[in-house]
């Protein structure tokens, strides 16, 4: 049997903002189509299902995967209805040739060095390389920038030999002129043509060598005149907001310099051929797996070939390679598709439940939780027990206790002291636990272990495990500061108190909170030449406690949450069940973040709460089923204070409880359709499961009416 | 494409009281009606298709 669930939605017209300052007005709009039309009182919905369409598989071509023509030196990767093409041209270069729609592998020519535009324009700047150095006269954005101990500043990489499997590909290039080595990775994913590609930098000289840019990969094709980028930006609060421009030639850039992933813009991208749209149309897109600063650039030319470019922020990046030592890149994942920006979401979502997601295929349903931040219920062992009972009553399967547990008597926000306030719980931690699992939930809690608070003890113990410039002023920010996670004295530290933490409470996931943008990134006691490190060996501390934390605890689930939205992204998601999208949890700004939101990133992991109304941000106030109806879109969560929901507001929550847990398989691994966008009078996004015996169609076609709209809906898998 | 085909349908919303079974063809053709009225309202529809020798009676 298989399952459909459509959600429909009616709202306010909104303005283009999210802050109440700037809503002035809540416009009367009915649910017609025709913005015109103010008074409506109900629209028809028609729905019609056209199903079970032939599966569109050819079974004449040739298997997917990575192939290797050794007469023409071209390496093929063949991925469903996509192919992505490269080859070793007359100068031993590693030159692009070719991605977009499948192509027959016999089809591909041996790759040649693209001629200059002029007698003075060298092919180098023409020719598109998979992954150039600066040198030889680039002049686009190189993958590697290095500066030798001798003073050469130049790397040209050519290539040496491969090592390939049917799904992955290491391809090594050196250096013409040293021993610097780059072995480029490739993996793809037959089922959904995602090809991850990353690069590791080793230094075979016999001198140290200074990294000034070390990218992930170089991605380029052609979109053809008029191709747009899209991409996702926000603020706090109003994360997720879905931007597209007409791609200027020159470059553009997106990034983040704060050290973390970010929320202004997130590392995920599409580029689409003029007049695509979310059923139709070419799109190259992609994803960066790195939750420190990250940059991506988008280099369109004279003649609309598109290069992007993606990896570590070259902004203050130096990375100093002794000999012998070597860097990895983060992962940069890839697609591309001929169906519409609905159709690059869904192949995203299902490489993520895949292939990102830390238990991959076998992730588990994200459990129904409660937790009290958002309603302010004392974080103390009695009333905390006594929301847990109330929220088991209505079918809640975990119990998160939020922010304030910790710290000493009287103080607040003590960070860095994570020892249970003897004052709120007297007894620890364990008679709140033990009346959680006998309710039937598991618990979760809060930390912000990256964090520490000026009036902490750890801060008064260890000044000098904060990041700093000796003698600089250090801002303070929301009382607190960053600790120097690059510090292995650091990493340990917080490794050992999350570790006993959890095993000495039966924590089943911990809310790993992040609410500091970097300043003052000094590491002064790091040798002067790799002070600089501290962009890359923070996150490679902080991902190395997550997995040390879930390998020796492997039940332990993490929520990714950072003032919000803002360390989301596929390298937090590898160590990361479900995350949160955003602090602001009105139902009806939720259904524009929640649509932004899975451009890129699967609802299986958005934590989507019932909180109260009026709501705290806007003071609006939406219907409860509403509440719930949005919230079930993504992972279905309460916030609410439930000591004010009366018989009524408890049996609708028990009631819809019970309804998501029905369709929570297919809402939170199925396949999501973006049926009407959250920009217009009403909403409307599908959700099919995924049943490989009963593949089906949908189309959807909207059509006015002077009393009402009416949508024709069509499925198909 | 299949007309022949039954679907369980399921609503929160008032309005598709009374249907519970409906076919394809029906779908295709007639579609089901929803009301919606007023800001903030919303419905979830669950279709299940029900094995093929499942008998079809539209209601609505």
């Amino acid at each position: 049997m298989q399952t459909k669930i459509l959600f429909g939605a009616t709202a306010r017209t909104r303005c283009a903002s999210l802050f109440p300052c700037v809503c002035q007005r809540n416009q009367q709009v009915g649910h017609n189509l025709r913005h015109d039309s103010m008074n409506s009182s109900s629209f028809w919905l028609l729905v019609f299902l056209l199903m079970f369409f032939p599966p569109l598989v050819s079974t004449a071509r040739a298997a997917d995967g990575i192939q290797f023509i050794s007469d023409k030196k071209l390496w093929v990767v063949q991925a469903g209805d996509e192919s992505y093409a490269f080859g070793v041209n007359e100068r031993n270069e590693l030159q692009s040739a070719y991605w977009g729609e499948r192509l027959r592998t016999e089809d591909f020519a041996a790759v040649h060095s693209l001629p200059g535009w002029s007698s003075f324009e060298s092919t180098t700047a023409a020719t598109p390389q998979e992954y150039p150095g600066w040198g030889a006269a680039l002049y686009a954005e190189p993958a590697l920038k290095a500066t030798f101990a001798n003073g050469n500043r130049e790397v040209v990489l050519h290539y040496v030999d491969q090592l390939l499997n049917k799904d992955s590909l290491e391809i090594t290039l050196k250096d013409v002129g040293s021993a610097l080595t780059v072995l480029l990775r490739y993996r793809l994913d037959a089922e959904t043509g995602v090809i991850e590609r990353s690069a590791r930098i080793e230094n075979r000289t016999t001198e140290p060598v200074m990294l000034e840019s070390a990218q992930s990969a170089t991605w380029t094709f052609s979109p053809g005149t008029g191709a747009t980028l899209h991409y996702l930006t926000g603020a706090w609060a109003s994360e997720w907001q879905p931007q597209s421009d007409i791609l200027p030639t020159g470059t553009r850039v997106l990034e983040s310099r704060r050290g973390s992933t970010g929320a202004e813009v997130n590392p995920w991208l599409a580029v689409a051929t003029s007049g695509a749209n979310e059923e139709h149309g070419r799109l190259w897109f992609g994803a960066l797996g790195w939750s420190g600063s990250w940059r991506i650039s988008i280099e369109r030319s004279m003649t609309a070939q598109v290069r992007v470019n993606g990896g570590f922020n070259t902004f203050d990046f130096a990375y100093m390679l002794a000999p012998g030592e070597s860097l990895d890149t983060p992962p940069f994942y890839a697609g591309f598709t001929a169906s519409g920006m609905g159709e690059a979401s869904r192949l995203m979502h299902r490489f993520e439940l895949s292939h990102i997601l830390p238990s991959g295929s076998q992730a588990k349903l994200r459990p129904i939780l409660y937790n009290s931040w958002e309603a302010r219920i004392p974080v103390e062992e009695n009333p905390q027990i006594a929301m847990a009972e109330k929220a088991a009553k209505l079918g809640v399967e975990r119990y998160v206790v939020d922010a304030g547990w910790f710290g000493s008597p009287g103080a607040r926000g003590q960070l860095g002291d994570w020892n249970v306030n003897p004052q709120k719980f007297p007894h620890g931690l364990k008679p709140l636990i033990d009346r959680v699992h006998a309710l039937g939930m598991d618990f979760g809690l809060w930390v912000e272990p990256e964090s520490v608070a000026k009036n902490s003890n750890l801060y008064r113990q260890h000044p000098d495990w904060i990041m700093n410039f000796p003698g600089r002023p250090q801002i303070e920010v929301g009382g607190h500061y960053v600790l120097n996670l690059a510090r292995d004295d650091v990493k340990e530290f917080t490794f050992s108190w999350l570790d006993r933490l959890v095993t000495e409470n039966d924590i089943a996931l911990l809310k790993w909170d992040y609410n500091r943008n970097w300043t003052e990134p000094g590491w002064p006691e790091a040798p002067l030449a790799d002070q600089k490190k501290i962009w890359v060996r923070y996150v490679q501390n902080l991902y190395e406690i997550l997995d040390r934390l879930r390998t020796k605890n492997p039940k332990l689930e993490i929520e990714s949450c950072s003032g919000g939205g803002a360390r989301v992204d596929l390298g937090i998601l590898r160590r990361s069940d479900q995350v949160w999208p955003s602090d602001n949890t009105d139902a009806l700004d939720r259904l524009s973040i929640q649509s932004g939101f899975t451009q890129a990133y699967t609802p299986h992991v958005m934590i989507a709460w019932v909180t109260d109304a009026p709501d705290w941000l806007h003071a609006r106030a939406t219907p409860l089923k509403f509440r719930f109806e949005v919230a079930m879109s993504g992972a279905l969560a309460l916030g609410a204070d439930l000591n004010k929901w009366n018989d009524e507001d408890n049996a609708l929550a028990a009631k819809m409880i019970a309804l998501y847990k029905r369709i929570r398989p297919t809402v939170q691994n199925g396949k999501l359709y973006r049926l009407r966008s959250p920009d217009s009078d009403f909403s409307a996004v599908e959700y099919v499961a995924e049943d490989a015996h009963e593949p089906c169609c949908l189309h959807i076609f909207t059509h006015s009416a002077s009393d009402g709209v009416f949508l024709l809906l069509s499925c198909r898998v | 494409m299949n007309p022949d085909a039954t679907y369980r349908v399921e609503t929160t919303d008032d309005a598709l009281k009374g249907v519970e079974k409906i076919s394809g063809l029906d779908l295709l053709h007639r579609g089901l009606q929803l009301s919606l009225r007023g800001d903030y309202d919303s419905a979830v529809i669950v279709f299940e298709r029900l094995p093929s020798a499942a008998s079809v009676s539209t209601t609505h």
